[in-house]
């Protein structure tokens, strides 16, 4: 990390902030106290503290203990907390994974308008898909501590989600298996969900033709055929195929 | 904005002592008893000069006589310090925020427990050495190496135990659990020590009291005065280069504990 090994390293310290999925701090401290003490540590300003603060509209909560925020705001905190030292990078680890929806959306609303205004670059691990690639430039795909895929999200989408079409039905396996035999296609899984199909380029219209055909032949209803993949939960089941487990 | 230099240490260093300080009861009813040193001290001097005249042995009798009760607050204390200051911040998760921060890893460590163990030591002894300097200045002075060497045996035995506490909390991330353990192992280790000191005195088989003597070097402390008595014939009889090599050892144990702890956390401890 920045050239350093990043384990025990002090001086590496300096250059990023963390976030932590559930935040912990000092629960009878007031927020302002804490922060400047964290301004201490860093040995920058204890003005920064609420500069901070006001960065994260947590104002008004300066005086408060931090065991009265509640879990949006300390979540809030926590990023104020992690911006005391001006850092190149926060690394924000499941930041989102205890709120309600509404304050999940507040808070990368936060993390857009801090990467805009303090060009702060941001590290977010998440399991909460759909709304990572509203916030993300680039993703990393891992699953059981390997990174399957990295790249720009474009780019990812480009590689493993064109000709991919998702058609839902009831009998996915069965139907999967008929269309597994069409020599136009290069791949097919199917899951509860429905089947992912993806076709050599230019094909993709005689999967339509074909799928209400070999639908008729097994008995199976067809209840949509879509084109793409429409959100990173779904490129995410295309990159991690072998092991379609939790992790992103 | 351009970084000056930091205090980490000092910081983590006063927040740690605000934090294992802050409802001082406990240390309130440790400081008045601590003070009580005054009072045990001129009950064991009467004695001890009663009965053994000025010598070693009264400096040794003095030494351990105010040392007795002050000695279970201060264990009660930092191992309290230890499962609650440390152990707490591992059990809720404030350590992620430390390691957080510009700071290697030891020096976190050594921070804690330089609050957890040394102001708890610093209040205790030095008021308590301070004490019987006043009060018994003509013992203390030309016997201080007894002195010294007295409450050296008797805390290698609970800083042994709290290095095992501060294993504990690291290794199983439970505050709780590592005092729990603590006292059981305090008591155990008591017990079985008195019987087997009680069966080594009957069977003579001092081999036994040597060994124990690596983790509570107390034992060769006290069996090395009391053998200084005329009236003392029988039992162990360790010599003064002994009695030192059992707490040179007893002390060389427990740094190994808390070295494992320091490697542990500087190395392998994740939160």
């Amino acid at each position: 990390m920045f050239g350093e090994k990043p384990w025990d390293n002090p001086h590496i310290r300096t250059l990023i902030g963390v976030v932590h999925e559930k935040a912990h701090f000092p629960a009878h401290q007031k927020t302002r106290d804490y922060l400047e003490r964290a301004c201490r540590i860093f040995g920058v300003p204890t003005s920064r503290a609420s500069k901070v603060l006001k960065l994260v509209n947590l104002t008004e909560a300066a005086d408060r203990p931090i065991k009265a925020l509640s879990a949006g705001m300390l979540q809030k905190f926590a990023i104020a907390h992690a911006l005391v030292n001006s850092p190149q990078l926060i690394v924000a680890d499941e930041m989102t994974a205890n709120l309600d929806p509404q304050a999940r959306s507040n808070l990368l609303d936060l993390v857009l308008q801090l990467h805009k205004d303090q060009n702060v670059t941001y590290l977010l691990s998440s399991h909460i898909l759909p709304e990572l690639s509203r916030v993300c430039d680039s993703v990393a795909i891992m699953n059981q501590g390997k990174v399957w895929a990295q790249g720009k999200l474009a780019d990812l989408y480009n590689q493993y989600a064109a000709g991919t079409i998702r058609i839902s039905t009831n009998k996915p396996q069965e139907l999967a298996t008929e269309i597994q035999k069409l020599p136009i296609v290069q791949n097919c899984t199917a899951d509860i969900r429905g089947i992912y199909v993806k076709v050599k380029t230019g094909n993709e219209n005689q999967l339509y033709e074909a799928t209400p055909r070999l639908a008729t032949k097994i008995n199976a209803k067809i209840y949509g055929i879509e084109t793409g993949n429409s959100s990173l939960e779904e490129l995410y089941k295309q990159v991690v195929k072998p092991q379609p487990q939790n992790g992103a | 904005m351009k970084n000056e230099k930091g205090r980490p240490f000092l910081e983590i260093f006063a927040f740690a002592v605000n934090e294992d300080y802050r409802f001082p009861i406990l240390q309130i009813f440790a400081f008045l008893y601590t003070l009580a040193t005054f009072v045990f001290a001129y009950a064991a001097l009467d004695s001890s000069i009663e009965s053994t005249g000025q010598s070693a042995t009264t400096a040794y009798t003095l030494a351990s006589g105010v040392l007795t009760f002050p000695l279970y607050i201060f264990i009660v204390l930092i191992f309290k310090n230890i499962a609650y200051g440390i152990g707490n911040d591992i059990d809720n998760g404030i350590i992620q925020i430390y390691l957080a921060y510009p700071i290697k890893r030891s020096r976190v460590l050594t921070a804690k427990l330089l609050s957890a163990l040394g102001i708890s030591f610093v209040t205790f002894f030095g008021i308590q050495l301070f004490g019987l300097y006043l009060l018994a200045s003509g013992i203390v002075m030309p016997y201080i190496s007894t002195i010294l060497i007295t409450y050296a045996a008797n805390l290698s035995f609970p800083l042994f135990i709290a290095g095992v506490m501060l294993l504990i909390a690291l290794i199983l991330k439970r505050g709780s659990l590592a005092i729990v353990v603590g006292i059981l192992l305090y008591f155990a280790l008591i017990v079985i020590s008195t019987v087997l000191s009680v069966l080594a005195n009957t069977t003579g088989l001092w081999t036994v009291m040597e060994v124990l003597s690596l983790l509570s070097p107390n034992l060769a402390v006290s069996a090395y005065y009391q053998s200084l008595s005329p009236y003392h014939t029988v039992g162990w009889k360790p010599g003064y280069a002994e009695v030192l090599a059992y707490a040179g050892a007893s002390y060389a144990i427990v740094a190994v504990v808390f070295a494992l702890a320091y490697m542990y956390f500087s190395r392998r401890f994740s939160s």
